[in-house]
């Protein structure tokens, strides 16, 4: 993994960042620290807005070599969260990652970061996870980059984080047991973090995780994002993760909505153990902050989460 | 001039040996049994090879296509190259080996190019994940890869395998692969998704093979008439033709020792009995992963603790088809590996299990109950003949028992007695249950069922591959050697063959000996005094 993008800031053309995924949560939220550190980003998104650089892209289907034109480094995070069928789910997120990871080659694309999830790990049983080894296998592979966000967390929140922490002003909610546990990554962190990571001259061939190391159990989670809304604790009750999934199970397949996918239930409760290769994170400068449900709000008084209270190490 | 003694004639002799003779400072001496096929099967062989095939007397091809004669404990029977088992027989490298219960006695090969004489010709590199555990990089090992993987003509195709294992350069086209193959893969492509989501990959074999010379004479299994397919011995061939190596045959090494600055190897003449110091300013230690562990053990006398070695432990799993495919007696084939399917167990490129898929060879009749051939059973045996195609697989290492073995005096310039064993209890490996867990969530989508119970598990040290007994480590210990294959106290004695693997995966094992060897001559080279 050697290939070193262009440095921004200096006289030159500024360098372009491709990001697919744009429109997500991680992919705005990265769009932004890319412009801030000097790159044209160009939004690889399924619907182009008129009069802007951005360039029509839909993951699993046939990647027109143009997107990647000119580009200097490529930030994927697209992932189709959606699909629920293990084969739809390779055919559009797996194998339509190798695509545009083929595509980058092909476009001579000087640093690629795949984005892929501390739901990763090895052993997995999550769909998700394993979706996401693969293409972490390919990305590698490919002498690409691997990082592994934990749940991000901000000013937006957006994503998983965002969906927990509605959930957690309801009165009462599940506890799926000691071993239900998250690593966080503030936005600003993760922000930092895969800048640092496109632009490394040299970093091991190895996924990098970005998370604060520690792990914040569920309950404690949960009940900081409560308090952080200047919500009373929710009551926990004690819930197997296995019936808890296999609730969710049935209700997607009667065509519910829900919050969070019976998939995503396993991340939650089967997390990953640690997170991958620290070091390579700290040797880049980047060391993420401890939880802290207070951001965006006026609300005062202690969400923040002591560090070592969650620690299992 | 600088010298360099190589004990052994096997692919990690032979990747030393690449090495070391591109140095033009080097004098090259190999050391070797060197035993070899008995003369009148080779002119047999050899007139096979000039005559064009139509004209091939049914006699001479009998006499050199011994069929593989079944072996005690073995999950596969014992191979033949052109009719004889001169890789297996004993000429003195294998007195003093007692294998325990079931483990093969037969871990040694006093032959020359060693046990590539029958190797199935896999050529795959370890995964990128494997060397993430080993003190050596994928990147370290991949101009090494290339090295070996030109020296001993790949024959493959880019394809999914490719994801975990690249091809490094380009192979030659394979033959045109059976009709049950074709079947197959024609699935594994319309059902790719499902199947790769369970974690199981498929691909076309890669083949230490010159396929674009093939006749498809179907002779693969019991010795290429022509040759096309690799043996260390062809690399020797070439090197001794040059005038760039030396080779003595008819000398087993008994005892390395290291004064001075210079190394020294003990020889017996195997015709004669007599004993001979060799000197050099390095020694090359290549008599395979058991055969060197003995010569080590031996020499820093270290006897009555057990050494255990890992193992790829071998399985054989015969599959079925519910379709029916052409009969495969009436097709011209190569009959050595056709397809491969690899079993990810966690994800990460790493705990994998590999399965060698072949499809018909006469072996196969030869291994059925005799009912089953006659002639009124016809039909019979042809339906089942369109429908199977056998599996050999392979475990990892760190996912099986390994092989343990202990070395016991024996006398001043003898090999010390060796016991081979069993570190642990035979029978099902946990990842081969997953393996079969698998194999059946995907067997209606590929149409290839495996039969369960008829897959059977061989004893120690019946896959030859094995090796770690001095695995390469970040330091030099006694028990563990450098990158540079050196243990503690020898700077110029090299182990370069198995017996230096950090681990031992479940992926083909040959390519990275010869690769390995060739990276740890070429580093010894570099960092000469």
């Amino acid at each position: 993994m050697t290939a070193a993008p262009r440095p921004a800031g200096d006289d030159g053309p500024r360098p372009v960042v491709a990001v697919t995924g744009a429109t997500g949560y991680l992919g705005s939220i990265l769009e932004d620290a890319f412009h801030a550190v000097g790159y044209d980003v160009r939004r690889l998104v399924r619907t182009v807005r008129p009069g802007t650089s951005d360039r029509a892209f839909t993951l699993g289907a046939a990647v027109e070599p143009a997107v990647l034109d000119g580009v200097d480094v490529l930030v994927h995070c697209a992932y189709d969260m959606t699909l629920t069928r293990r084969t739809d789910i390779w055919e559009t997120n797996v194998f339509g990652t190798v695509a545009l990871l083929d595509a980058a080659v092909a476009a001579g694309v000087r640093s690629t970061v795949a984005v892929s999830s501390m739901s990763a790990y090895p052993g997995t049983r999550q769909l998700y996870g394993r979706a996401k080894l693969d293409t972490e296998l390919a990305a590698l592979a490919r002498g690409m980059r691997v990082v592994r966000p934990g749940l991000v967390y901000g000013p937006a929140w957006g994503g998983m984080a965002g969906t927990l922490r509605k959930l957690a002003t309801l009165p009462v909610l599940p506890d799926f047991g000691p071993g239900a546990h998250q690593f966080t990554v503030h936005e600003d962190d993760l922000a930092a973090a895969v800048v640092a990571v496109a632009r490394a001259e040299r970093l091991p061939g190895v996924p990098v995780g970005i998370a604060f190391p520690d792990p914040l159990p569920f309950r404690q989670l949960v009940t900081a994002l409560a308090v952080g809304q200047g919500r009373p604790a929710p009551r926990f009750v004690p819930v197997p993760p296995t019936a808890a999934s296999a609730a969710l199970r049935v209700a997607e397949s009667l065509g519910l909505p829900l919050p969070v996918r019976a998939d995503s239930l396993l991340g939650l409760v089967r997390p990953a153990p640690v997170v991958a290769n620290v070091d390579v994170l700290t040797g880049l400068g980047v060391s993420p902050r401890p939880f802290d449900a207070r951001v965006g709000t006026d609300v005062p008084g202690s969400a923040a989460v002591d560090p070592g209270a969650g620690s299992h190490r | 001039m600088q010298t360099a003694l190589i004990i052994g004639s096997g692919p990690g002799a032979a990747g030393a040996a690449l090495a070391l003779t591109a140095d033009p400072t080097q004098q090259v001496t190999v050391v070797d049994v060197g035993h070899g096929l008995e003369a009148e099967l080779q002119e047999v062989r050899q007139h096979l090879a000039s005559t064009d095939e139509a004209a091939w007397s049914p006699g001479d091809v009998k006499r050199i296509s011994h069929q593989p004669v079944a072996a005690k404990g073995a999950a596969l029977p014992q191979k033949r190259a052109f009719g004889s088992d001169f890789p297996f027989r004993d000429v003195g490298q294998l007195a003093g080996i007692h294998p325990v219960g079931q483990a093969n006695g037969s871990v040694v090969s006093g032959a020359y190019g060693g046990f590539s004489n029958v190797w199935g010709a896999q050529l795959m590199p370890f995964s990128r994940a494997t060397f993430d555990r080993w003190p050596v990089s994928s990147t370290d090992m991949d101009p090494h890869y290339r090295t070996a993987l030109d020296e001993m003509t790949l024959a493959g195709d880019e394809d999914d395998l490719a994801e975990l294992f690249p091809l490094m350069v380009e192979g030659r086209r394979l033959p045109p692969l059976a009709d049950r193959t074709m079947r197959v893969l024609a699935r594994y492509d319309t059902h790719r998704a499902d199947v790769r989501s369970r974690g199981i990959t498929i691909g076309r074999a890669r083949l230490a093979f010159r396929a674009d010379e093939c006749t498809r004479c179907g002779l693969c299994m019991t010795g290429c008439p022509h040759q096309l397919v690799y043996s260390a011995s062809h690399t020797f061939d070439r090197l001794r033709a040059a005038g760039r190596v030396t080779y003595r045959p008819h000398l087993l090494a008994v005892r390395l020792s290291e004064e001075d600055g210079v190394a020294s190897v003990v020889v017996r003449h195997t015709d004669t009995g007599a004993t001979e110091r060799l000197t050099a300013d390095r020694v090359f230690v290549a008599c395979g992963g058991i055969g060197t562990t003995r010569l080590v053990l031996g020499s820093l006398e270290r006897f009555d603790r057990p050494v255990t070695l890992q193992e790829s432990v071998q399985f054989v799993m015969p599959t079925l088809s519910a379709r029916p495919g052409a009969d495969p007696r009436t097709a011209r084939n190569f009959t050595l590996n056709q397809f491969n399917l690899l079993y990810d167990h966690t994800g990460e490129g790493l705990d994998l299990c590999q399965v060698h898929f072949y499809d018909y060879n006469p072996a196969f009749l030869a291994s059925l109950p005799g009912p089953m051939t006659a002639p009124r059973a016809e039909p019979l045996l042809a339906a089942f003949l369109r429908r199977v195609s056998v599996g050999l697989g392979y475990v990892p290492g760190w996912g099986a028992p390994g092989v343990r073995v202990t070395a016991r005096r024996n006398g001043a310039d003898a090999l010390p007695v060796l016991e081979v064993d069993r570190d642990g209890a035979d029978g099902w490996p946990p990842m081969l249950r997953g393996l079969a867990r698998a194999m059946l969530q995907v067997a209606p989508a590929l149409d290839l069922w495996p039969v369960l119970p008829m897959t059977a598990v061989s004893a120690a040290a019946k896959s030859y591959h094995f090796g770690g007994s001095f695995p390469h480590g970040t330091e030099r210990t006694p028990t563990s050697t450098d990158r540079q294959g050196r243990l503690a106290g020898w700077d110029r004695i090299h182990l370069v063959d198995a017996s230096v693997f950090t681990s031992v995966p479940a992926t083909t094992f040959t390519l990275t000996i010869m690769a390995n060897a060739h990276r740890i001559a070429s580093e010894a080279l570099g960092s000469r005094s």
